[in-house]
């Protein structure tokens, strides 16, 4: 009987020992960790989306709420002054979600480009819709623009083999322009 | 024996993957380039110095029947540690060694060192192993990693070693499977052949 | 006096009366006309690419001997094989240094390291072409249309197999059954004369060099399995007959799947080999990303011949009379 309460005591005890640790060392990295997953993560596709800003945009970055949701925004600079937006959105693909930027011009309401974040689409097939020659399409293009692929009756060139991986990303930009005015408010009033 | 040689065993005698033939996943999977072996000997080092020094010190407090779950459960904490860490400040090699960092926990040449030296030897004793061990396992996949990268790439520590003309048309062979397991059999022969006759 | 020359080892022993330099220079005798017709169509860069392979072979083979310390056997001529055997397969201009890599590799990993001759699990020429063919800056130099794109030999220059890939049964309307079976095609320098290999290895088989049951079970499994595709979608997949006469099929059934070491030896285990060599070169010429599957088919095959191996007819037990009967079998007898 006290070998067992021995074994179960120091197992016990090693373990909380570790967990408290764990715990300790998590804390104090978790920052770190989340800016290098910025950086290295979203950080080069949000500054191939606001190419023309001049600062450092992933340091200008602020958690807003919007309809309950956080969104992570990105500001983009000229000089002193705020020149554009981008923030994440997501939309269903072909193989699960698409994760795209969406960058804005908050002077006169144009997308300044998107770039595909993450997805799981076909590679060869689906995976189309991450080459520069469809991303491109978006650039300079109004938040009035009818986001649906063409055959949806929308604006938006289709790939071919790719229907559905292309209206993903157009659901996601769709989802992203719907928020627009009201991050827009918000990053504005503050 | 001397306290100098625990040390020195490791990076001959019983170099991990080569003479023990021990952890050879991490060996094989990781060694793609010279960096990416190092980064990895780097973490190993590290979980295996101070795994040995916890176990060491905790060998008389460790009832036997629950030694293995102990063990796990130290090395566990310091390969997790590793793994923040590298996130934190290492980044690109944390993508680079991606699932073979958590891993590290299943390294049999940790456990087997826990096992076999320090749950039976003193605290400088097992550190020195530790140490001696992770050098030689680093140097064991530097090597690997180098010799496939070299060939494979034409590269070395990322460095263009070989011609623009070599580097575009690289046995790149060498990069995939099969290549690291024959590279691995060759250096094993070297080494089997080097060594033979002091060992016979 | 001159030691005996008896060499010990394992693998096959089916007796045909023939020594091992018999086997190797019959093969080399039957595939002359393949290489006859290798050399006609593409000249001197195919006898290049022969010679190159050949040599090396040779070479490795008799530097590897002398590293491991064991008598040099070259002379046997099976390394010539194995070099003459890749060949067959690559495209007439393959570079020499990739023609020498694979060589090399193919006899000193693929062979000599698992003890050299009747002890290697792979065929040496097949370990060779897979170091090539999975090396992706060297895949131009494997792909037909590629590498043969600056030949023009009267007949259509696309890989038939690339084709079907691309476009399916469609696709390959354009080629005539009889026109591909006469090697009038693009592919490997010698395997894709596809009647003469046919014509070498019925001399092989004539000559109880190389038993009947692998390749005539090969190309049953072909047919079994690129019927049961056409079945399931016509358009996608080609007609039997296309795939015995195109790409490695016919090499592949009489030459690089019945090397000696590693093809089973028994005949159930031959049936069984045969078939699923030939059925695992219809998928994966249907789903493997590569236009051509007979050779990882083969290599996949050969490293399930010990388990092949097992399968045999129940050998017949006399048992003496008067000797006690107790529970034990007798080795290797009984099993059924």
């Amino acid at each position: 009987m006290k070998e067992i309460i021995q074994m179960i005591g120091v197992l016990s005890l090693i373990s909380g020992v570790c967990a408290l640790a764990l715990s300790g060392f998590r804390a104090a990295t978790a920052e770190r960790i989340e800016d290098q997953i910025l950086q290295n993560v979203q950080g080069p596709k949000v500054k191939l989306v606001l190419d023309k800003a001049d600062n450092d945009i992933i340091n200008d970055r602020k958690t807003i709420s919007v309809n309950g949701e956080d969104v992570l925004l990105f500001i983009g600079k000229k000089g002193a002054e705020p020149w554009a937006i981008a923030y994440e959105s997501t939309g269903g693909g072909f193989g699960g979600d698409i994760k795209v930027m969406v960058g804005y011009d908050i002077g006169n309401d144009t997308l300044t480009g998107i770039q595909i974040i993450s997805h799981k689409e076909t590679p060869g097939i689906g995976s189309k819709i991450a080459d520069d020659q469809f991303t491109k399409f978006f650039k300079g293009l109004t938040t009035s623009t009818k986001f649906t692929t063409k055959p949806q009756g929308g604006d938006v060139d289709a790939i071919s083999g790719a229907t559905y991986s292309a209206r993903g990303v157009c659901e996601a930009i769709r989802n992203s322009v719907e928020i627009y005015p009201q991050v827009k408010k918000q990053m504005q009033s503050q | 024996m001397s306290i100098f040689k625990e040390f020195t065993k490791g990076l001959w005698q019983e170099l991990p993957p080569f003479r023990l033939v021990l952890g050879l996943c991490p060996v094989l999977a990781v060694t793609k380039s010279a960096t990416n072996g190092l980064g990895m000997g780097l973490a190993v080092i590290f979980v295996l110095t101070w795994s040995n020094i916890l176990v060491s010190a905790l060998r008389k407090v460790i009832p036997r029947k629950v030694r293995i779950a102990s063990y796990i459960v130290i090395i566990a904490t310091f390969v997790v540690i590793v793994e923040m860490a590298t996130q934190a400040f290492f980044y690109p090699v944390y993508e680079a060694l991606g699932i073979f960092i958590p891993l590290i926990v299943v390294n049999c040449v940790i456990l087997g060192r826990a096992e076999a030296f320090a749950s039976k030897n003193g605290v400088v004793a097992s550190a020195l192993d530790g140490l001696g061990i992770g050098a030689g396992f680093t140097m064991s996949l530097v090597v690997l990693g180098g010799l496939r990268e070299l060939i494979g790439a034409g590269t070395l520590f990322d460095v263009e070693i070989m011609s623009a003309a070599y580097r575009s048309h690289s046995f790149s062979f060498m990069l995939e499977a099969p290549g690291a397991f024959i590279c691995l059999g060759v250096l094993l022969a070297i080494m089997n052949a080097v060594s033979a006759p002091s060992s016979s | 006096m001159k030691a005996a020359d008896l060499t010990v080892s394992t693998g096959s022993h089916w007796h045909s009366g023939a020594k091992i330099t018999d086997f190797s220079y019959n093969t080399l005798l039957a595939l002359v006309p393949a290489i006859a017709m290798g050399m006609y169509r593409y000249g001197v860069s195919a006898a290049g690419v022969i010679g190159t392979a050949m040599a090396s072979a040779m070479i490795a083979e008799a530097a590897m001997q002398k590293l491991l310390g064991k008598p040099v056997r070259i002379a046997d001529g099976s390394a010539a094989v194995s070099g003459l055997l890749l060949a067959l397969l690559l495209p007439a201009n393959t570079p020499a240094y990739m023609v020498i890599v694979a060589s090399v590799i193919g006899i000193t990993i693929g062979k000599l390291c698992f003890g050299g001759l009747g002890a290697n699990p792979l065929s040496p020429a097949l370990v060779g072409w897979a170091v090539l063919r999975i090396t992706k800056p060297w895949a131009g130099y494997l792909d037909f249309d590629l590498a043969l794109i600056n030949y023009d030999l009267g007949f259509s220059m696309q890989y038939p197999l690339a084709v079907l890939k691309a476009s399916g049964a469609l696709g390959i309307q354009d080629f005539n059954t009889w026109n591909l079976f006469l090697g009038n095609q693009t592919g490997g320098i010698g395997a894709s004369a596809i009647v003469c290999v046919l014509g070498g290895g019925l001399y092989m088989v004539a000559r109880g060099l190389v038993r009947w049951e692998i390749p005539l079970c090969f190309l049953l499994g072909v047919v079994i399995a690129s019927s049961l595709f056409r079945l399931v979608d016509s358009a996608a997949n080609a007609d039997p007959l296309f795939h015995i006469v195109t790409g490695n099929v016919m090499i592949g059934a009489l030459f690089l799947s019945t090397d000696n070491s590693s093809a089973p030896i028994n005949r159930w285990g031959m049936v069984a080999f045969g078939l699923c060599c030939g059925m695992m070169t219809v998928v994966l010429r249907a789903w493997s990303v590569y236009p051509d599957g007979v050779v990882f088919a083969c290599l996949l095959m050969s490293l399930f011949v010990p388990l092949l191996d097992k399968l045999r007819a129940s050998t017949i037990v006399v048992r003496p009379t008067n000797v006690q009967i107790t529970g034990e079998t007798v080795e290797g007898g009984t099993s059924s």
